[in-house]
């Protein structure tokens, strides 16, 4: 048995799902890469010191990759391997497009992966992650796409894997797509889904610009990142890019402090698994304290100024 | 009313050349323990001191 673990290059970099992978996969046995991008010393180095021993890179310059990496790949995975992916539109296209070409299942939003036993065993959570599902693969190989931050990524020391280059196969009309252009996320402070303490902002701040201060100076008091839910988002208060939840970025960090925030279950997938959560809302009924560690029921037009000002004389 | 009657032409996976098999199976469905919830404090003018103490708790002030 081989675990593959799909990376897709990101600024130069392995992308953070690959490095969560393979550190979940590195203690099964033999793990290799399957690299997408122009290819970097800095990402396979990474690759390696997460637990990679070899590196298949293909590059396909500026040309949409799912439809070449799924080829190639189905000529590399056998019938016993395991082929992980993360949940970015490259790896989730890949992963379609392997499914069809080996005509095995793709187990998608998998939280937990045990191939320990006779059969590989995926865990994914449904209903608003209230509910556990355990499904098993019939068929090999056995495709799972994983949630982000379902595993820590972890360094073990490998370092510089084998890299092989792969040769990009013709797959005809699908493989003519190509890039034009490419926006880089413009942020200040750190990465949203990489930082310690994130502040999640929600409608009940009131508005944009001096409504939303309170948010942008408790992050920047702490050292932490702003995210905000769909409803601030979709007010136009701060850019998607921020958005935490179902439909925009998973967060796992040591403390979430959410903001007027009243924590409907599509915001909660994607923050509820933070280490620490501290919730300021005026509703003593907002679904957020159901979730909280510490629930404060206030004004945060109130609350926030005097933490910012406690914080700041420290 | 002109869908109705159109005509309904059946097909078995047979009739098309497949046949289906399950290729995952669910081995079994629970609930996620809930996370409990914590202490919910109202906000009297000092309700800040208590996220300080939280903050002060996990290491991160
Ligand atoms: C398919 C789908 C996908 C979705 N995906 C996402 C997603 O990815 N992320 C996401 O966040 N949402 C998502 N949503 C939307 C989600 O259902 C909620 O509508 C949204 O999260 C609510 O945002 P909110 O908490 O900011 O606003 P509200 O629900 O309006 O809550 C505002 C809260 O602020 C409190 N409040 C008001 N004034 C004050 C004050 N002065 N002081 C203190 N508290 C105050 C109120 O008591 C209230 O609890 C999705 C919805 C659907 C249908």
């Amino acid at each position: 048995m081989t675990t593959w673990v799909f990376c897709e290059e990101q600024n130069g970099n392995a992308s953070p799902s690959a490095l969560e992978l393979l550190t979940k996969a590195r203690g099964w046995g033999d793990v290799q890469v399957f690299y997408v991008g122009a290819g970097s010393d800095t990402a396979f180095t990474q690759l390696g010191d997460h637990g990679s021993s070899a590196v298949h890179h293909l590059d396909v310059g500026d040309r949409l990759p799912a439809a070449a990496a799924a080829a190639a790949l189905a000529g590399l995975v056998g019938e016993s391997d395991i082929v992980l992916f993360g949940m970015s539109s490259t790896d989730r296209d890949v992963a379609g497009r392997l499914s069809a070409r080996t005509g095995c299942p793709v187990l998608a939003n998998a939280v937990e992966i045990d191939p320990s036993g006779e059969e590989v065993l995926v865990t994914n959570e449904i209903l608003g992650g209230t509910t556990r599902v355990v499904t098993a693969a019939t068929a090999g190989p056995v495709i799972v796409v994983a949630r982000p931050k379902a595993f820590p990524a972890e360094q073990n020391g490998g370092g510089a894997p084998g890299v092989t280059a792969v040769p990009t196969p013709d797959v005809g009309h699908p493989g003519g797509a190509s890039v034009l252009e490419r926006h880089v996320e413009e942020s200040e402070g750190p990465d949203l889904e990489a930082a310690a303490i994130v502040i999640g902002g929600g409608r009940g701040m009131g508005g944009a610009a001096e409504k939303w201060e309170p948010v942008a100076n408790l992050a920047s008091l702490l050292g932490g990142a702003v995210g905000a839910t769909r409803a601030v988002v979709d007010a136009g208060w701060v850019p998607y890019s921020l958005q935490i939840g179902q439909t925009g970025k998973t967060v796992k960090p040591d403390v979430y402090i959410a903001c007027g925030v009243s924590g409907a279950m599509q915001h909660l997938v994607g923050m509820k698994d933070s280490s620490l959560i501290i919730a300021i809302n005026k509703d003593p009924e907002a679904p957020i304290f159901s979730v909280s560690d510490l629930g404060i029921v206030g004004d945060v037009h109130k609350v926030m100024p005097a933490l910012n000002a406690a914080l700041e004389n420290r | 009313m002109q869908a109705k009657k159109k005509p309904v032409d059946t097909k078995t996976c047979a009739d098309l050349g497949v046949s289906p098999t399950a290729q995952q199976v669910i081995r079994s469905v629970e609930p996620v323990p809930a996370r409990q919830a914590g202490e919910i404090v109202e906000d009297e003018g000092e309700g800040y001191l208590k996220i300080i103490e939280k903050l002060e708790e996990a290491k991160v002030i």
